[in-house]
């Protein structure tokens, strides 16, 4: 029960619009009369909630999909839909000059309620391009790009998930997939993520094993030693990325 | 030129099959698009799945589904045509005034006119709202680390043609991925990429995410139509749905946390577009339930393509949709004593339950 509950409360947030949905159900329960509408937005939640909380289904669930994934199981309850068909019921009982204001009142409920989506600074920023990845993804991109040629190189963790959305040409020694599992080890990740003044020797070790052509490292990154020294040659600066290329790994 | 190919298959082509549906009245652009869309996604679902899994590549997958669209369009134009309800496609038809969607003598102006002040408050606070995500949309970059594989893998297929052969997410080759490949949306992305020209990151960030956000709000309005029968209520409820997504944002699992910012993502999809859609044939079917009606069988196969457009975006939302149509089922036929609706549902059913069936063999 607590792993479900635990569930719940991860997709409920401060719980408020949860707690609104109850009441539109309930609300729902006294007041509508159309069989095959309550039993979609009453009797069919009520039932999913039920089961989906009931600890021996979780457990049958996740044996098979995981539990990364049963949050996806409360999308069957119709939220928005029954919340929207319960304000329109009130809106719709409420005549004349005061429905416009009850109508204010209760969007001022739900907006005080929920959580304004666009101002989660982790998750939108202005878009620089038509691509909506960071400008510098495509500047290095661009600059790295072979025609008809693989290349492989090695970039920071603040732009690795954008690389291969942008050109797939462009290979990695590692991935999103390291930064995710932590079974997957990576020493050259390990290196330029996880140490303080990584050594460039040891840098351009690894990245030359793993075949990079390029090695994309912030401007402000200290490493100890030079990378121009270890057979990787400093190409140019891009946004505040260093590019340094060692021609004899280029594949093709 | 890009803008325009794609405003053809996401707009016009999807109008165009909808005529192969028979069940309305008039020529309810909007319906008929809605329709026209979950069938094009369930052909595209059908065709995709098979070719990933026996190694087929993007050239195939074009060879099938290009073909089959554009022929269920003309298809889909012919019998609107033959029907009487359209003498030239667009210009002329018959009026529907329940409809502030249809296109006639008259037209949007002659609906216009009738409306009432609180509706034209209404329907300005809508456009507003609209206007507002359209803007953010394509303003504002919503960033999704898990586009590192769907974006990376719609790009690849895209690019060289390969279906989820190569890692996304660094070098060399990857083995299938039950999870992934019975969801083939990202392939459809690229299907878009490349009849269009553009980047796929141009059509999932911008473009989808215009278009699919848009489309969210014509199913609610759809719903609307089924719930109340006054204009000014369906409106109102439109506006509750759009405050509902733009302050939805209570954690990042909300439905409306992922229309909003994972809509080039299947699961996107499927919160966003193929939920609500699978309410408005639910509440549809119920209403002619209540009516002592039979559904008919146009229905049912309406259902199937939701059902289907659900597991393109998600092999287990698309289990989940089952579960939930088999639950619905069960409670009509105990509240309608009418046993015969399991075996309807289960037919439907079919077709979409071969995906759940294939994640449980490869698991």
């Amino acid at each position: 029960m607590s792993d479900t509950v635990a569930v719940w409360q991860k997709i409920s947030g401060s719980g408020a619009l949860c707690a609104i949905y109850l009441v539109a159900v309930i609300f729902l329960f006294f007041h509508e009369k159309k069989k095959s509408l309550r039993i979609l937005f009453v009797y069919f939640p009520l039932l999913a909630l039920i089961l989906l909380f009931c600890p021996a289904v979780y457990e049958a669930i996740v044996s098979v999909t995981g539990t990364e994934v049963y949050f996806r199981f409360f999308w069957m309850l119709p939220m928005t839909a029954t919340i929207a068909y319960a304000a329109g019921k009130l809106y719709e009982a409420v005549q004349g000059k005061y429905r416009l204001f009850a109508g204010a009142v209760i969007l001022a409920v739900i907006i005080l309620a929920g959580d304004y989506i666009y101002d989660n600074g982790d998750v939108f920023a202005a878009a620089e391009n038509e691509y909506h990845i960071p400008q510098a993804v495509v500047d290095i991109c661009d600059e790295i790009h072979r025609e008809g040629k693989e290349v492989v190189a090695v970039f920071p963790s603040e732009l690795l998930i954008y690389v291969r959305q942008y050109d797939c040409t462009i290979y990695m020694p590692y991935g999103r997939d390291v930064m995710l599992m932590s079974e997957i080890e990576h020493p050259l990740y390990d290196l330029m993520e996880k140490t303080e003044n990584p050594s460039a020797r040891l840098i351009c070790e690894l990245a030359a094993e793993d075949g990079c052509a390029y090695i994309v490292i912030s401007e402000n990154k200290e490493v100890r030693g030079s990378l121009e020294q270890c057979g990787y040659v400093y190409s140019q600066t891009i946004d505040g990325y260093a590019l340094y290329f060692n021609e004899d790994m280029l594949i093709g | 030129m890009g803008y325009a190919i794609l405003f053809f298959w996401l707009l016009i082509l999807p109008v165009c099959v909808g005529g192969l549906f028979q069940y309305y009245n008039g020529f309810e652009t909007g319906l008929r698009f809605l329709k026209g869309q979950f069938l094009l996604w369930a052909i595209f679902q059908l065709i995709a799945v098979p070719l990933v899994l026996w190694g087929g590549t993007m050239e195939n997958v074009m060879a099938l589904y290009l073909p089959v669209s554009l022929f269920l369009g003309l298809a889909g134009m012919a019998l609107t045509i033959r029907r009487g309800k359209v003498s030239v496609p667009f210009i002329t038809a018959k009026e529907n005034a329940d409809n502030v969607f249809h296109i006639g003598r008259g037209g949007r102006l002659g609906s216009l006119k009738s409306l009432s002040g609180k509706e034209i408050v209404l329907g300005i606070l809508f456009l507003v709202l609209w206007m507002f995500q359209m803007f953010n949309v394509v303003t504002k970059m919503a960033v999704d680390a898990d586009d590192a594989f769907y974006m990376t893998v719609a790009n690849i297929a895209d690019f060289n043609g390969s279906l989820y052969r190569i890692n996304p997410y660094s070098i060399g080759n990857m083995g299938l991925n039950y999870r992934y490949v019975l969801a083939p949306y990202p392939v459809w992305i690229a299907f878009l990429a490349r009849i269009s020209g553009l980047h796929t990151l141009t059509v999932g960030h911008i473009i989808l995410s215009v278009c699919l956000v848009s489309f969210s709000y014509l199913i609610y309005w759809q719903i609307g139509k089924l719930l109340f029968r006054q204009r000014e209520i369906r409106l109102w409820f439109l506006v509750c749905v759009c405050v509902l997504n733009i302050w939805g944002n209570t954690s990042s699992y909300t439905s409306a946390s992922f229309l909003l910012i994972r809509t080039r993502q299947g699961k996107g999809l499927v919160s966003g577009i193929v939920f609500p859609a699978f309410v408005w044939g639910l509440i549809s079917m119920g209403k002619k339930l209540d009516e002592g009606e039979r559904c008919k069988a146009e229905a049912y196969v309406l259902m199937s393509c939701i059902l289907l457009s659900g597991c393109l975006g998600s092999a287990i939302c698309g289990a989940i949709l089952l579960m939930a149509w088999a639950a619905i089922h069960i409670m009509w036929a105990i509240a309608y004593r009418r046993p015969v609706l399991l075996a309807q549902g289960l037919l439907a059913a079919l077709p979409v339950s071969i995906f759940p069936a294939i994640y449980m063999v490869m698991r």
